[in-house]
């Protein structure tokens, strides 16, 4: 059996995978640098925490509840802030999870700087398996549709798709809505197991968690944010002996990476492509394959 | 409102930036299923022009027809709906996608399906999708690439690439195709299959196509009708014999003044 903790770390890594692979759809793929993902989640886990808690909604139904107004203010702040680009869409997704969590500080029925507590204990590993199933399901499908392709191809040339026909405005807002949607899911789940949240559980640090883990796994692959996921909320933990150099640890891994391969583990092709080929790596190390290799 | 039988009517068509008079008062037509060409010195407001036609700028002044329905003013994806496709000057592939799901991405105009269908993929989603291949794959065999088309378009040669762009647009289904300078950075050979290719788009695919094009063998070659600007303006209209007769056009070029 296992412990506690370990069901415990297990759930967060879960709960993260679907944290980074919906901010991946957002930035990796749509190419639109999103740093206010955790106000999404936390949006998502106020609103599923209060509806089990004052209206006693059945669990699915509180999930569904917590991830839709997660959608519907993916979908609000979209239409203003994505005629942005690039560093301005990022400040101003970081205004954005400033403001909701100072809104959740402030209003009465999210218990304030206190937060709401006595949320019951529903999320177990079964629904965490099964989220996170439903969204890699859901996020995979999309990728491979002709929504999915008009939002790679935004991410690839703006001015380009929008020549092919495609509706940049409408489909950024739409990734945008997407990628909230599902991060409001996690944090349902993030709040039915630890019953606990408060403001500060989902500030600025924790949205730079989740592109970290976007970052590490490879922007623009899926698979790579479930790697990345599963190693930056594992990897702290198991530091957790030398606790003081734990940040440090955690730094250099994301500083190394950035500087040996900055496309990220997975990078933007499959691992077969550019791992088991062995291309970059030994474009890297400079060696020429007629030399015997 | 004109009504004529041009496909694409510009009427009094002028685009300033700040002081700068990149198109000044242009009257600019296309007749249906004609090759025209769009020439001129470097800087002469070419590409200014295409770019008004598509909707990336909107006009300073006057109003562009496309056939007989008023499009200044439209956004570049609502004007490409309408059967108006181009390719880029400098070639602006999704570099990181196959060559296929660049076609892909052309079908985006005459396909329907959204997020409910990506999710669900419905009978009718699976055949759109299908249909979808099925074009885009016959339209890589028309302009010769369609072996190439799992590579990502990024890593093809130069001629590829500028081929690849023309497939991309043709899947949109254009009426009016316009190509802004196809054959730069071409060999002789390639210049030769493009010129061969343009003709048959026009003829087995009943497309009118407006070319920009320096390469004056190409564009006197394939053209019926040739428009020159100058400073942003048109100081010449006529067939390829004409032009190469006119005075003011071999000035322009020359630079000698009048």
């Amino acid at each position: 059996m296992i412990s506690a903790y370990h069901l415990q770390i297990i759930i967060l890594v879960g709960i993260n995978i679907i944290m980074a692979t919906s901010l991946n759809l957002i930035t990796g793929f749509t190419g639109q640098l999103s740093i206010g993902h955790a106000a999404f989640m936390s949006i998502g886990a106020y609103a599923s925490a209060l509806v089990t808690l004052k209206l006693g909604f059945p669990f699915i139904a509180s999930l569904l509840c917590g991830a839709l107004v997660a959608g519907f203010f993916g979908i609000l702040i979209g239409v203003p802030t994505l005629k942005l680009k690039g560093d301005y869409l990022a400040i101003a997704t970081l205004g954005f999870g400033e403001i909701v969590r100072i809104v959740f500080l402030n209003l009465e029925i999210t218990g304030g700087a206190v937060g709401l507590r006595g949320i019951p204990k529903i999320t177990t590993l079964l629904w965490v398996v099964i989220a996170v199933l439903v969204t890699l399901f859901t996020l995979n499908r999309i990728l491979k549709s002709r929504v999915g392709r008009a939002f790679i191809a935004i991410r690839e040339d703006e001015t380009a798709a929008e020549s092919m026909g495609i509706n940049t405005t409408y489909y950024k807002i739409v990734s945008f809505g997407v990628g909230a949607f599902f991060a409001g899911l996690g944090g349902g789940l993030f709040s039915h197991y630890f019953q606990y949240i408060h403001p500060g559980s989902f500030g600025f640090l924790r949205s730079i968690e989740h592109l970290c883990m976007v970052v590490l796994g490879g922007l623009g692959n899926l698979w790579g944010s479930v790697i990345g996921a599963a190693a930056l909320t594992a990897i702290p933990e198991l530091l957790r002996a030398s606790a003081d150099y734990r940040q440090l640890f955690y730094g250099a891994i994301l500083v190394i990476m950035m500087r040996v391969r900055p496309q990220g583990l997975l990078g933007e092709t499959s691992v077969s492509r550019s791992f088991l080929q062995g291309e970059s790596i030994l474009k890297r190390m400079n060696i020429n394959k007629k030399s015997g290799l | 409102m004109p009504s004529n039988n041009y496909i694409l009517d510009a009427v009094k068509i002028s685009r300033y930036f700040g002081g700068l008079k990149a198109v000044d008062q242009v009257d600019f037509f296309v007749k249906k299923r004609e090759i025209m060409g769009l020439i001129g010195p470097n800087g002469a407001g070419k590409t200014t022009l295409f770019n008004l036609f598509t909707g990336h700028y909107q006009p300073s002044g006057g109003e562009i027809y496309f056939k007989n329905e008023k499009i200044s003013g439209l956004k570049p994806y609502q004007i490409t709906a309408k059967g108006l496709a181009r390719t880029f000057q400098n070639i602006r592939l999704f570099s990181k996608m196959t060559v296929l799901d660049n076609v892909l991405i052309g079908r985006h105009t005459r396909t329907a399906s959204g997020l409910i269908g990506a999710i669900l993929r419905r009978p009718r989603d699976r055949r759109e999708e299908a249909e979808a291949r099925d074009v885009a794959i016959s339209l890589l065999e028309f302009v010769g690439l369609e072996d190439k088309k799992d590579e990502q378009a990024g890593n093809l040669s130069y001629g590829e690439q500028r081929r690849l762009e023309v497939a991309r647009a043709l899947a949109a289904e254009p009426e009016l195709l316009l190509l802004d300078e196809p054959a730069a950075g071409m060999n002789p050979q390639e210049t030769i299959n493009l010129m061969k290719l343009i003709s048959r788009i026009r003829d087995e695919m009943n497309k009118t196509i407006l070319l920009i094009e320096h390469d004056m063998k190409v564009v006197m070659g394939i053209s019926e009708r040739v428009a020159v600007l100058n400073y942003g303006r048109k100081i010449a209209e006529g067939t390829p014999a004409e032009i190469q007769g006119n005075e003011d056009v071999i000035h322009a070029y020359l630079g000698v003044s009048t």
